[in-house]
């Protein structure tokens, strides 16, 4: 028997995007199927306790940093030109190059289709933890401790920092926490979650990229002279084979 | 000041007040326009085309633009620096705000549909809230006169919640799209209608304004003047008329009178100085948003009015509705790994459902009075706007599951009307003053059980139409968590409402005071009732009909 357990969400994108829009995370709450949880044997306790109890089984490294205080960028900032460097970046060399190198596991380069660092992804990061408004502050903490943890956790299994190992024991830590069932082991519960922010962050700047918005296939951005001209043959295709299988054909809009 | 002999003051140049200017103007009475926020021009000033990768932070939403970094917001949104509002003890209420020329205009979502003669009778029909004082068939002629200035795109449909407009008036509206299509499918299956929305936005050109070339979301505000703004449009045809001039930084302080209780001037604050300035005035028109033109009345105590101009009945600051707001999405399987077109379209709903549970009301099936709407969150969106689902792993797997996603998500987001409640109002807090010296408003704020019914019902309804097009929906929230917080529609209306008497409304019909017959309100504040359906194309045809009607009074020396 179990007792499943829901850690918040720790890193990234809890913000409302759009007034129309329903955030990713907001929606994914509801859909309890597929809301990863914590699932903790049998202790008793709320939600807390359970954080408490996956940060000291994964060695959580706690971390005390120094809030970042300056300006954003305003209230009425140049759309037309938007900064460049709106604040300074704060993340130290090191910490860019582990990075660049989760990035790069993350996404790597296939054929023609560059990495998320050679995209510029580690820049995004540092932007994003280096932010000072609050929400991207608590996400600095989580992303930071999660870079010590992988740091720490190579040490602990081969003796050297997790850029300095081989990549094939990179990929040993990196299978531990990178599926779902390592949120329901206790040691990796935490970073597990960290992981997924870190992933959700890296996958949307890659995407987010020119090269990556390609590789997503994003049709759209482009002015259209006359009217609108809906889908094409082959999407209404597509659809009247879900209408189809979804029982739906008869219902067709009209 | 140079000289400029002006007939009525006008403050805020937003739907209420930008369309009361332009139809004052081309009557050729003069008209001073004081906007609180800086000037502004759509045509220089709008990030068309340019792509979240540009933007810091992704475009990803900060305290300093909380719709994201392009969003048109000037200087506002949630809070407006150095101006805040508080809230009363218990009581959550978001006020948005723009200081901008245009308002809030410039970003608004243009969904435009009309107000019908159901819902202006609410209260003869279900005893709550409060009749507007005219029929349907008095604003119909009114409604087509600001749909065609405005450019409205849709279909006459012959649903009993949207009236149609007359024939030749709506502009073609955009072709549906796959999960459009399919969410309308689904709909049908339970009984449920779809309709195109209408939305002012122009998919033909109009005046010096283009049609809508189909990529740039809206809420950016529109260079090329498709998507309706103020800006590119209302202020610049008054502007031509030579009738209109227009100050900006100018924050409305208080409406003054004279010994005798009567409107003679008006006290604003110019930002760039920090210095007052009281002008005269003939006539006033406030339209400077429904909360801050109760706000000004509510701080315009005198000898005369020692409870706040105009209101005599105690109603300034009462009554405020928002829309309610929830939202229920699901990734839907059979939408997974679907042929990528250009889904971009006019950037919002080309279909949406309309309230069909008239009939179901009327005998009593429902445990709440008033209906709701359903908007459509679908599409294959703009990198940076896409989030990807629930990853698994790392690599060449995690963009395959990206990929197949994409596009598959489907958000349906309720819109619904709310009963006014003693609850729910405003006042002027007298412990706090913004930067400019003035007392600032503090809301309160409850929701009743007419809200969180319907609520629960939209949810239900919302799941089973996910279920239906295939999607897993295990549980879903309480209603009184899945609502959301009053005012975060941002269709906050009703604190000046119009009536048929001056014991319980504080303007007639046309917007004029019952207590300063030379002292009108032309924006949502009037709204008897808040009608599900999104506010702006009512402030501006009400404006319109007003304004019309204040000009010929005028004309008449009535005023």
């Amino acid at each position: 028997m179990s007792k499943s357990y829901h850690i918040q969400q720790p890193v990234a994108f809890t913000q409302e995007p759009a007034r129309t829009g329903l955030t990713r995370r907001q929606s994914l709450m509801w859909l309890g199927a597929i809301t990863a949880g914590l699932t903790l044997p049998l202790i008793s306790g709320c939600e807390k306790m359970a954080i408490s109890a996956a940060k000291l089984a994964g060695h959580w490294p706690n971390l005390d940093l120094e809030p970042i205080t300056g300006k954003g960028y305003g209230t009425d900032p140049k759309l037309m030109t938007p900064p460049t460097s709106p604040w300074p970046l704060t993340m130290t060399a090191e910490q860019r190059e582990l990075v660049s190198v989760l990035a790069d596991i993350l996404i790597p380069r296939e054929g023609s289709r560059p990495s998320a660092a050679e995209v510029n992804v580690t820049d995004l990061i540092d932007e994003w933890v280096s932010a000072p408004y609050p929400s991207f502050q608590a996400d600095r903490v989580e992303i930071l401790s999660g870079l010590v943890w992988l740091d720490e956790e190579s040490m602990r299994r081969f003796d050297n920092k997790f850029v300095q190992v081989s990549p094939q024991q990179r990929l040993q830590i990196i299978d531990d926490i990178a599926y779902e069932q390592a949120e329901s082991e206790l040691r990796f519960a935490y970073i597990a979650r960290v992981f997924d922010g870190i992933r959700t962050l890296v996958t949307i700047a890659y995407f987010g990229s020119p090269e990556g918005g390609q590789d997503l296939g994003y049709q759209g951005n482009v002015p259209i002279a006359g009217d609108y001209p809906g889908p094409t043959p082959e999407a209404m295709a597509h659809l009247d084979g879900v209408l189809g299988e979804l029982g739906l054909a008869d219902y067709a809009y009209s | 000041m140079p000289e400029f002999d002006y007939d009525v003051v006008v403050v805020g140049s937003g739907a209420g007040g930008a369309m009361a200017a332009y139809t004052l103007t081309k009557t050729g009475k003069k008209v001073l326009m004081l906007e609180a926020g800086r000037d502004y021009d759509p045509v220089t000033e709008t990030p068309m085309f340019k792509t979240a990768h540009d933007a810091p932070l992704m475009g990803a939403p900060t305290p300093d633009k909380n719709f994201g970094f392009y969003d048109a917001t000037v200087d506002g949104g949630w809070q407006v620096p150095g101006e805040p509002y508080t809230t009363g003890k218990g009581s959550e209420f978001k006020w948005r705000r723009a200081r901008m020329l245009g308002g809030r205009t410039n970003h608004w979502g243009r969904y435009s549909l009309r107000f019908s003669e159901h819902d202006f009778k609410g209260y003869s029909r279900d005893g709550l809230g409060a009749d507007w004082p005219f029929e349907y068939a008095d604003i119909a002629p009114w409604y087509d006169k600001t749909e065609e200035l405005v450019g409205v795109c849709g279909t006459n449909t012959g649903l009993d919640d949207m009236p149609d407009s007359s024939p030749g008036v709506l502009q073609t509206p955009p072709k549906p799209r796959v999960p459009e299509l399919l969410v309308a499918a689904a709909a049908k299956k339970l009984g449920i209608p779809s309709a195109p929305m209408h939305r002012a936005v122009l998919t033909r050109p109009k005046d010096n304004r283009s049609a809508c070339f189909y990529a740039t979301d809206c809420g950016r505000g529109c260079s090329i003047g498709a998507a309706f703004q103020t800006t590119t449009s209302l202020i610049p045809m008054a502007r031509a008329t030579g009738n209109l001039k227009i100050v900006t930084d100018a924050m409305v302080k208080s409406v003054d009178v004279d010994e005798q209780g009567t409107v003679n001037a008006i006290t604003y604050i110019d930002r760039k100085t920090a210095r007052s300035i009281r002008l005269s005035a003939k006539v006033i028109i406030l339209a400077a948003s429904a909360c801050e033109s109760a706000r000004i009345l509510l701080n315009s105590k005198s000898a005369s009015f020692p409870d706040g101009l105009a209101n005599s009945s105690g109603q300034v600051g009462r009554n405020i509705m928002d829309s309610t707001g929830a939202n229920l999405g699901a990734d839907i399987p059979a939408l997974e790994g679907r042929p990528i077109y250009n889904e971009d379209g006019h950037t919002a709903n080309h279909l949406f459902i309309p309230w069909w549970g008239h009939e179901a009301q009327a005998k009593g099936k429902l445990k709440f009075s008033r209906g709701y709407h359903f908007e459509l969150d679908t599409g294959f969106k703009a990198p940076g706007s896409y989030y990807p689902p629930k990853l698994q792993g790392y690599g060449s797997e995690i963009k395959r599951q990206s990929k197949q996603n994409y596009g598959s998500h489907v958000g349906l987001s309720l819109r619904g009307e709310m009963v006014p409640n003693e609850h729910c109002y405003m006042e002027i807090d007298n412990e706090v003053k913004d930067k400019w010296g003035i007392p600032v408003a503090r809301f309160h704020w409850k929701w009743s059980e007419q809200e969180l019914n319907q609520i629960a019902h939209g949810l239900e309804t919302a799941r089973d139409i996910l279920t239906t097009m295939g999607a897993t929906i295990t549980d879903l929230p309480a209603p009184e968590d899945a609502i959301k917080k009053g005012g975060e529609i941002i269709h906050e209306v009703g604190t000046t409402r119009m009536g048929g008497s001056p014991q319980d409304s504080v303007t007639n019909q046309y917007g004029q005071t019952w207590d300063c017959n030379n002292l009108f309100v032309m924006d949502a504040g009037v709204f008897a009732s808040n009608p599900h359906k999104n506010c702006t194309l009512t402030i501006m045809t009400l404006a319109m009909r007003n304004a019309s009607w204040l000009s010929s009074e005028l004309d008449k020396g009535a005023i």
